[in-house]
């Protein structure tokens, strides 16, 4: 028994799909293969499948990260070509490796957010810049459920430009996550010109580097 | 799909139900196809992606290379909003594309309460939603499943109507579609050599007329219609197609999981159930063949549940020899079977508990009357021992939970029947004081469902008067009164809905202009509590200048036609005539293995029944 941690792409129409999904339909896809994964035992066995971070509906993502638990001792290289034999369209695994950083490492993320032609981006470089975006999320306070005003720029590690396109490094994670749909949202609320077309979640980062 | 609507997606309630890239979802180049198919359920996603009928036809015309067969259901209404607001039209959802510019669009007809739905789906294509202001053949607008044996009140709306088994029909219908469209051929002509297949019913192909009290003074047949319009039937379900893949969705449906048909048609002949006489006769699929079909559809979609659908899963002949094949491989791979409609008169104990290894369910009885006297009436081969006999066993076996099915409403019931409800409830609940080996610590739930009874079109109470919506909740009150217990709960469907459902199911086609207005006023998915209005709808019959009491709380007399006479789904009339006569005695009618009851149905299938087992022949 071991685990591999297989690097994926989810694109395309499959950010309509949300995390809980996702994880249903890999499960599925393991099914029809061959892979001798590993089940829990007890009355209602299933495998051991963790995603390292769910991505929110709507989100692209390159370089995510999930965790399989497997028996007996086949070759990471056959597990990508057989899951890739069976994955749905916008789904596909790029690589895989043992999982060196814990689940509990991961803390940053870096997404790109493509903005149509008609955007002016003087204005998206001018709120950004300016380091606030509020957003309402529901939340919990003393176990009650409540609606939470929250800051969507208070932290952000990296910001750069190119052209239509943004890429930021922002938190995420179990400690603190930034939801990037959200931040589009709220950019599109804040300027009526703004149009943000896709968001791509590219990398998953510890405080040294890219989770792996 | 467009990237406008694409963008509003995230909008909306369950996304993945509208990008149609499932796993198992079928592509083609539309340029290499003749006919495009769009395959319309009028209901929510959730609710048609579970439906078996959809995944055989879905199957089946994607098959040929010359058609491509695509999904649509009703958008939920944050969708509908979008589409409206955006102006986006309704869409296939494999291709996105317009389904305004396929060439069939078929609707599935699952119950009544669907018809504003098929109307609403229509405008959001942007076609006009009845079949006269529709001239050219493109589109053409069809409809097939359950309720088109009274197609009646969507006379108006359909081009032409599917009866009894699809897979018999739809590729003969789409060959001769193929054939007109190449050569330029009219819609008019097409429904006309179209009306000569064998399970197709072309509506406008036949005039009605009324007598003054309005009832039918005759239907007559147009240009070389037939004069009655015969159901198709599968000969053999061994050679018949079935799927080797499923869609399989992203988002949670209401069954999601593998489905096996083991055999069509019922040999129970309970007299108030529809599909019990619409599906007949009888035919029985080999354990071989459905060991080996579902055991591909399972590798195909990674499914980890089974489940074995029929009108009554015990019945079926080799059930033991079938469910031990299945085992041997389903149990190594970890898949659950589901059997769902099992029959507690003939289940058996030894089989059960191997399925329920991986599952225990509650136990549930559909005793569907309160009084024996009245399960004979409908001929339901329960008796109150056998379900004070189970109970007592799944009781002693460990399990609390006990669900009663029944039904009010039902031809000659008097409140003692219904008081009879409540009586076998508490029956049940001191079985469970009264067994030595109940569960500890823990207490009984036994919980009581109570429908309304409609009168179906092909049953034995096909003339009986359905009881008004008042009188549903008289009784409904008089039930909720009876139950002392507090460890029996007590669950009524809505009377307003099943009062609408009564007009539906026995209507003729005047209903078309309360459909209509009924629609135009804002009604959509009238089956779902929380949009049913029904006050929109007894709005509608007066606009339309229709008493609803007229189709649905009238007793018709055995000589007076009735609209569906025209259709032949087998079922001989005097066969009808002949229960409903025991009915009002209370007289039983043994089940179709014992005796056959001579219901005519076997003539579609050159006299053959599965009905018999193998050995009687
Ligand atoms: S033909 Fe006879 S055996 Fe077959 S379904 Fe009809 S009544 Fe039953």
């Amino acid at each position: 028994m071991r685990d591999v941690r297989l690097i994926f792409e989810k694109r395309g129409l499959l950010r309509f799909v949300s995390h809980l999904d996702l994880n249903r339909a890999v499960l599925r896809c393991l099914r029809r293969t061959d892979i001798p994964i590993w089940y829990t035992e007890g009355f209602n066995p299933h495998p051991y499948v963790t995603f390292a971070l769910p991505l929110p509906l709507g989100a692209e993502s390159v370089n995510d990260v999930l965790d399989l638990r497997v028996v007996g001792d086949i070759k990471n290289r056959e597990i990508v070509e057989k899951l890739n034999a069976v994955l749905p369209d916008g789904l596909r695994i790029t690589g895989s490796c043992e999982p060196r950083a814990k689940i509990r490492e991961l803390c940053k993320a870096e997404y790109l957010f493509f903005f149509s032609e008609a955007t002016d981006m003087d204005r998206v470089r001018a709120i950004v810049g300016g380091g606030e975006l509020m957003s309402e999320k529901p939340g919990k306070a003393h176990g009650r459920k409540v609606m939470k005003t929250v800051n969507l720029l208070e932290e952000v590690y990296a910001c750069a430009y190119d052209g239509h396109t943004m890429k930021l490094t922002l938190p995420a994670g179990s400690v603190k996550n930034v939801n990037p749909i959200s931040l589009a949202e709220e950019l599109e609320k804040k300027d009526g010109s703004v149009d943000c077309r896709l968001v791509r979640r590219t990398e998953l980062l510890t405080e040294t580097g890219a989770f792996r | 799909m467009n990237s406008e609507l694409e963008k509003q997606l995230l909008r909306v309630q369950k996304p993945a139900s509208y990008t149609g890239n499932e796993q198992g979802a079928v592509r083609k180049d539309k340029n290499t196809v003749d006919v495009r198919f769009a395959f319309c359920f009028p209901d929510k996603y959730e609710i048609g992606m579970s439906h078996i009928g959809m995944k055989i036809l879905y199957g089946m015309i994607n098959e040929r290379s010359d058609a491509w067969c695509e999904r649509v259901f009703a958008p939920a209404e944050d969708m509908e909003r979008v589409m409206r607001e955006g102006g986006f039209p309704l869409f296939g959802l494999e291709s996105g594309e317009p389904v305004r510019d396929f060439d069939i669009i078929g609707f599935t007809l699952m119950y009544e309460l669907c018809y504003t739905n098929v109307l609403n789906m229509l405008d959001l294509a942007g076609l006009p939603v009845r079949s006269k202001d529709r001239p050219s053949l493109a589109p053409l607008v069809v409809a097939g499943g359950p309720c088109c044996c009274n197609a009646e009140p969507m006379a108006e709306f359909i081009d032409l109507f599917m009866l009894g088994d699809g897979e018999d029909v739809m590729n003969e219908l789409i060959d001769l579609y193929k054939k007109y469209k190449a050569d330029g051929g009219s819609k008019a002509d097409f429904l006309e050599e179209a009306s000569h297949l064998t399970g197709v019913y072309v509506p406008s192909l036949y005039d009605v007329a009324y007598h003054e009290d309005g009832t039918i003074k005759a239907v007559t047949p147009l240009k070389t219609a037939p004069a009655k319009a015969t159901k198709a039937n599968v000969a053999d379900l061994d050679n018949v197609y079935y799927p080797t893949d499923f869609v399989v969705p992203y988002t949670e449906i209401v069954f999601d999981r593998a489905v096996h048909e083991i055999f069509r048609g019922c040999i129970r002949g309970c007299r108030f159930c529809q599909a019990g006489f619409i599906y007949r006769p009888i035919r029985e699929k080999r354990p071989e063949t459905i060991s080996e079909q579902s055991r591909a559809l399972c590798e195909a979609t990674g499914y980890d549940e089974l489940s074995l659908c029929s009108l009554s899963s015990s019945d079926y002949t080799h059930i033991r020899e079938l469910l031990n094949m299945l085992l041997e491989w389903t149990e190594p791979r970890k898949i659950n079977i589901a059997l769902p409609s099992l029959r507690i008169d003939n289940f058996d104990r030894e089989l059960l508990e191997r399925l329920s290894a991986v599952r225990k369910s509650g136990l549930t009885f559909a005793a569907e009357a309160g009084t024996q006297r009245l399960r004979d009436v409908i001929n339901k081969n329960i008796t109150e021992e056998e379900i004070l006999n189970t109970s007592r066993e799944a009781f002693a076996g460990g399990r609390t939970a006990v669900k009663l099915y029944f039904m009010l409403g039902l031809p000659t019931e008097t409140d003692e029947d219904v008081k009879g409800i409540a009586d076998l409830a508490q029956k049940v609940v001191n079985e469970f004081y009264r067994n030595p080996d109940k569960p500890k610590g823990k207490g009984v739930q036994v919980s009581v469902s109570a429908s309304n009874f409609v009168p179906k079109p092909f049953t034995p109470f096909q003339w009986e008067p359905q009881d008004a919506k008042d009188e549903f909740v008289r009784k409904q009150e008089y039930l909720r009164s009876c139950v002392t217990t507090k460890k029996a709960s007590v669950s009524c469907h809505t009377p307003a809905v099943s009062a609408l459902e009564g007009v539906m199911a026995r209507g003729d086609r005047r209903l078309a202009d309360a459909i209509e207005y009924a629609w135009r006023s804002g009604c959509t998915f009238d089956s779902w509590e929380d949009s049913f209005d029904y006050e929109k709808w007894l709005a509608a019959f007066a606009a339309a200048g229709l008493d609803p009491a007229f189709y649905a709380n009238r007793r018709r007399d055995y000589d007076e036609i009735l609209p569906w006479d025209h259709l032949d789904y087998g079922i001989d009339k005097r066969f009808l005539i002949r229960e409903a006569e025991k009915a009002k005695k209370a007289k039983t009618t043994p089940h179709c293995r014992v005796r056959c009851a001579g219901c005519g149905a076997n003539k579609l299938n050159g006299g053959r029944c599965d009905a018999r087992r193998q050995t009687d022949f």
